[in-house]
């Protein structure tokens, strides 16, 4: 049997263990890498049938995709932009999940932090236009996270699915502020839901020298701060064993409503942020209907991503090069947008599929005695 | 007696990936024959056991039942072919009546419909011919493992099997209804059967079996009728070593020298007083336990599983609420205290069940390892993990407890049954703290692990630890403990010094039999 064989870790050097882990996660790496690349080439293959049905070639298509997402400063500030929600949803999403904990309240926390964000970014404060940001995206972020502790408690004290208590809360987020800001909240003369428009020295800037918002960097630090607390902390420690197995948590006694809230106030805080970013960055005033349910692709990418930031990182920016170069697709060639929807849809199929295929392909069951 | 053979495997090999977990085995039992199968776990027993009721497909190889081939990988058509398995885990549905787990697959119908009042009949027919006692009406789950068992062996039984395979049928009884299992089972052999089954303990495979087979990762190394052969030198061809260094693995009198070597009655470590516990059910558990354990004793308890130990062990770990009753460990009452803080310097714990609670099996073997440890200031800098440190101290378990990796970042999931627990009994008994409550430490692992955890909990006594250990293995009590003490339905029947209890006694307490 495989123990008898296989050298004796403890009579090795410790050199070599460390080397062949290190080598064994690179591989790894590069597997999963190579599994999502699959399934874009494949969700890309039968996007191209679709596009085939409209008439239209889909080389050329994908060549005018392309050229939309990343020919140039201004396209890959427009794929950069797109992409930032969905990485700051996505790692709002990583962190519960890790922790066993299955928010899926992302969207009504991004549009609460999208509100407070235009609510004190319209208002007069008397500040310096960099202060209002900061004041801005600070106060969203505390807002998104209060909104996001209380199905926490709903589950440690009733045991009340969170998936059902996060996704209602989106709900009454939502139609909440739907109703502020087509009363209170809306100013006079203006038809559609809104906010007042924010004050021009509040908007967030863009990279000196380049059409890249700013958002994007902030949303980048954001995954090495997550990456950091998951890989270097007991805090990000003790998640992983309560996300992997409740029982160990509680017999090694962790404190499972502990962590759930710490995960659930940074899930809020940064999907709030990603609201704030929405705002201060893109639409400059808060609308009705502002997000397209952004946090709920960004659930979609960090299940691609398997919950690890880096992961998060790539796979929002391809998704928000799918999202720019489907505006420019339909630009082109009367593609509609909703080319990109079906892509990533079928991102998801195909890596959904990539769970079975990976235990068909790579190694049969596990021996028992 | 007839000498064709009732079953012939021949060349049997098992891949799972790259791994062979039976490698080209032969071997030929007779009709009337009582054969054992023993092997360290991971040796390839039970997946032997599986091919042969076609629960596993074999790569190569066949299996033919009174010399008629059986199809691989198909249970139902070893079933008919007349061959069943009565399974380590078990296998019955618990919120069905014994009479619907036996006939399921084969129940008696009248019209579409189930014929409940004959699926009874047959049950209770079968369980007088068997001389195997039980109410076909009972619900499975409110049945003692000791009956669930017995149902699993009539539900095989129920489709007339030829060939009874048993995988470590003793493992969760009682020493009493283990002895009168082994007799069930000669008299099934006496009726013409095959009784195939596997098991770690040798006493029984020598008292029970006629020939024995040894396999060793994965090959049939030896195979003798038992008249030949003796204890040590099965333990021997086991682990591959000679004979002498077996005996070691075996402990033969090592209770003697562990009571000679206890250091007089230390101060109680660990005060249970009137403790009572209630399960989720509302039923009283533990029903008024006054227990001490001394500092350098190690006490064992015993008993037929599901009289409450496992819930007064949880309960003094602080998982389980208690009802009344007052846990003291080293002076300081800690009955109000959660998990967390009476792991912080009062005690340590090797849970009963290692994949459900003792560890994360898709986590990696360090991760498993510095759990409880990775709070401590020696392992951060600021509010950061010190890797190197977090890694040198899990290959420092690694080294001194023999766990076999292949390297550090390995899920602990791909290891044995017996590394695992040896990880989990690493963690554990190194934590500083006065109280290690240890439960079935060695159920399910081989002899080796065996030797290397039951040495270690010697030693946590040797140095002062207070030790309290569940097991449902009477021989591991005896060889261990300083006192002993049965729990019957919530309570403690008879407890004392282990060198005054006599196994007659333990016995008859574990039954309920023995007046306090």
């Amino acid at each position: 049997m495989s123990e008898v064989a296989a050298g004796h870790l403890a009579g090795e050097p410790a050199k070599v263990t460390r080397t062949r882990s290190l080598a064994r996660i690179a591989k790894e790496q590069a597997a999963n890498i190579g599994w999502i690349a699959a399934a874009l080439l494949a969700a890309l293959l039968v996007g191209a049938i679709a596009i085939r049905i409209q008439g239209i070639d889909p080389l050329s298509a994908y060549g005018a995709m392309a050229t939309r997402a990343f020919g140039g400063w201004r396209a890959v500030g427009n794929t950069l932009k797109a992409a930032t929600p969905l990485l700051l949803t996505g790692l709002g999403t990583a962190v519960v999940f890790r922790a066993g904990f299955i928010n899926v309240g992302q969207e009504g926390q991004l549009y609460i932090g999208a509100l407070v964000a235009a609510i004190i970014a319209s208002a007069d404060l008397g500040t310096p236009g960099w202060l209002q940001i900061l004041i801005a995206m600070a106060a969203a972020t505390v807002a998104g996270a209060a909104w996001a502790a209380w199905p926490v408690f709903l589950r440690v004290r009733f045991n009340a699915n969170e998936i059902v208590t996060t996704l209602m809360s989106s709900y009454v987020a939502i139609l909440a502020i739907s109703w502020l800001v087509n009363g209170p909240l809306r100013p006079a003369g203006v038809a559609v839901g809104s906010t007042a428009p924010i004050r021009p020295a509040a908007h967030l800037p863009f990279v000196p020298g380049t059409p890249i918002g700013s958002g994007i960097l902030i949303a980048v630090a954001a995954a090495i701060i997550f990456a950091v607390v998951f890989n270097r902390t007991p805090l990000g420690y003790e998640w992983k064993i309560l996300g992997h197995n409740a029982h160990t948590a509680r017999y090694a006694g962790l404190r499972p409503a502990r962590l759930w809230l710490l995960a659930a106030l940074a899930s809020g805080g940064v999907c709030a942020l990603a609201g704030a970013i929405e705002v201060l960055g893109v639409q400059f005033r808060f609308v009705e209907g502002l997000s397209p349910g952004l946090a709920y692709v960004g659930i979609l990418v960090a299940l691609i991503a398997r919950f690890s930031p880096a992961g998060i990182v790539l796979v929002a920016i391809l998704f928000g090069a799918i999202n720019a170069g489907a505006i420019g697709l339909e630009m082109a060639s009367g593609v509609p947008a909703q080319i990109s929807s079906v892509i990533q849809g079928l991102m998801i199929l195909f890596v959904a599929a990539q769970v079975g295929l990976r235990s068909l392909i790579g190694r049969g069951p596990r021996g028992s005695h | 007696m007839d000498d064709s053979p009732a079953l012939r495997v021949d060349g049997v090999t098992v891949e799972f990936g790259s791994l062979r977990a039976v490698d080209d085995v032969s071997l030929a039992c007779r009709a009337g024959e009582v054969y054992a199968l023993v092997g360290e776990n991971g040796a390839g027993k039970t997946t032997l056991m599986n091919v042969i009721a076609g629960v596993v497909r074999s790569t190569r190889g066949s299996i033919s039942v009174a010399g008629r081939p059986l199809p691989v990988g198909d249970t139902r058509a070893a079933l008919q072919a007349g061959v069943g398995m009565v399974r380590q885990h078990h296998t019955l549905i618990p919120s069905r009546t014994v009479a619907e787990n036996i006939v399921l697959g084969h129940e008696p119908r009248r019209g579409i419909f189930y014929d409940r009042r004959r699926a009874a009949e047959l049950v209770a027919g079968l369980s007088s011919r068997f001389a195997l006692p039980i109410d076909p009406n009972a619900v499975v789950a409110d049945l003692p493992v000791g009956l669930k068992q017995r149902v699993e062996l009539l539900k095989v039984l129920s489709w007339d099997v030829r060939i009874v395979i048993l995988d470590e049928p003793t493992a969760v009884l009682p020493p009493d209804e283990a002895s009168r299992l082994l007799d069930v089972m000669r008299g099934l052999a006496a009726e013409g059967r095959t009784v195939l089954f596997i098991s770690h303990k040798l006493k029984e495979v020598v008292s029970v079996s006629d020939r024995v087979g040894v396999l060793r990762a994965g090959r049939l190394v030896a195979e003798s009728a038992i008249v030949e052969t003796s204890i040590p030198e099965l333990a021997s061809r086991m682990i591959g070593e000679d004979a002498a260094a077996a005996g070691a693995f075996l402990g033969v009198d090592e209770g003697a020298a562990a009571r000679s070597a206890r250091a007089g009655a230390g101060t109680p470590v660990l005060a249970v007083e009137a403790l009572r516990v209630t399960d989720a059910d509302g039923k009283q558990c533990v029903d008024g336990v006054d227990l001490d354990v001394a500092a350098g004793e190690i006490t064992a308890i015993v008993g037929v599983e599901g009289n409450g130990q496992a819930e007064f062990m949880e309960a003094i770990a602080g998982i389980r609420d208690v009802a009344s009753g007052r846990v003291s460990i080293g002076g300081t009452d800690v009955t109000g205290l959660d998990v967390e803080a009476r792991r912080q310097g009062y005690l340590a714990h090797i849970p009963e069940d290692r994949l459900f609670n003792g560890a994360c099996v898709s986590l990696s073997l360090r991760d498993n390892l510095i759990l409880g440890f990775h709070r401590e200031p020696r392992f951060r800098t600021g509010p950061f993990f010190r890797a190197e440190a977090l890694r040198a101290f899990a290959r420092g378990l690694v080294g001194a407890f023999d766990i076999r990796a292949r390297y550090l970042d390995q899920p602990i999931g791909e290891l044995s049954g017996g590394n695992i627990q040896r990880a989990i009994v690493a963690r554990e008994s190194t934590h500083d703290v006065p109280l290690v409550l240890v439960a079935q430490p060695t159920r399910g692992v081989d002899i080796r692990a065996m030797a290397t955890i039951h040495a270690r909990l010697r030693e946590l006594a040797a140095a002062g630890r207070a030790v309290l250990l569940v097991t449902s293995d009477l021989d591991e009590a005896l060889a261990l403990s300083h006192r002993i003490a049965v729990f019957f339905r919530g309570r403690i029947l008879l407890g004392g010094e282990t060198r005054e209890i006599g196994r007659e006694r333990i016995g008859l307490a574990m039954s309920g039999a023995l007046g306090t």
